[in-house]
């Protein structure tokens, strides 16, 4: 039975983006969320 | 004003809720795509990109169709909601855009043997992006809020006409792209881990586009409050 490819890095590459983007568009919402639950518009 | 201001504090923290559930999802699905799926036997571990990949290519055609519907009424009600909302789901659009557009590639270069081909599926996609880049650029340059309004919503329809072709582009036209295996008239052919992982990818994915739209409106109005008492 033949066995798949060795293309790892490229999943470890995808997976490294999709949680830097996502995980860092919503650290960056979270943080405008608190700032207009403290008070102020939540935009700098 | 008192009213708007609770409003817009009562939507971020729906907005924080949905955002958080989403990212511990995420988390969920990775562990799932990593540990729970089977690897595929012809494309290796670049495989698993797909369960990031299409979830996120969903989420950006759902953006940004919405940001069309949303405009479109907005034409007919001249309701300033619905645009607040538009230009919110555009943002959010953008954002799982850029997943789509960054782990495609990515993905290929491996089964293609190429980071991108100019075929219709792609290019069209990239065409997508832009043309909400262009969204977000118009109104910026626009200081009156319902000539901004009107023009984004026209542009925000040019985009939903879009959103039905890239779908149906890998069976109009000779495409590398492979066609759809779940939004298809015939049943999911994956198998059950797989379906399983990618459904959840798909629920977790749309929890965080609610979650950053809720936000994002909500922070609008929070601003567009504060703007009016100044």
């Amino acid at each position: 039975m033949p066995s798949p490819p060795a293309n790892g890095e490229y999943m470890v590459a995808a997976y490294v983006i999709t949680a830097l983007v996502l995980g860092g568009a919503g650290i960056v919402l979270l943080r405008q969320a608190f700032r207009v639950l403290r008070g102020s518009s939540g935009e700098t | 004003m008192s009213d708007s201001r609770a409003s817009a504090r009562r939507i971020v923290t729906r907005g924080a809720v949905l955002t958080g559930a989403g990212l511990a999802g995420l988390a969920v699905v990775y562990v799932l795509a990593l540990a729970y799926t089977p690897t595929e036997i012809r494309q290796g571990l670049a495989q698993k990109i797909f369960y990031l990949h299409a979830p996120a290519a969903w989420s950006a055609l759902l953006a940004f169709s919405l940001v069309g519907i949303a405009g479109g009424l907005y034409l007919w009600l001249k309701d300033e909601r619905l645009d607040r909302f538009a230009v919110s789901s555009a943002e959010t659009g953008l954002v799982f855009s850029l997943v789509m557009l960054t782990t495609g590639p990515i993905w290929g270069k491996p089964v293609w043997g190429t980071w991108w081909q100019w075929d219709p599926r792609l290019t069209l996609t990239l065409f997508l992006f832009f043309l909400f880049v262009g969204y977000l650029a118009l109104r910026g340059a626009l200081s009156d809020p319902e000539e901004r309004a009107r023009f984004s919503a026209v542009v925000g329809l040019l985009g939903l006409i879009l959103v039905p072709f890239i779908h149906l582009s890998v069976y109009l036209f000779r495409t590398v792209h492979p066609q759809p295996i779940v939004l298809k008239p015939s049943a999911p052919s994956l198998p059950d881990a797989m379906l399983r992982t990618l459904l959840i990818s798909f629920l977790v994915y749309t929890v965080l586009y609610l979650g950053f739209v809720t936000i994002r409106y909500g922070v609008r109005l929070a601003r567009e409050v504060e703007v009016s008492r100044a």
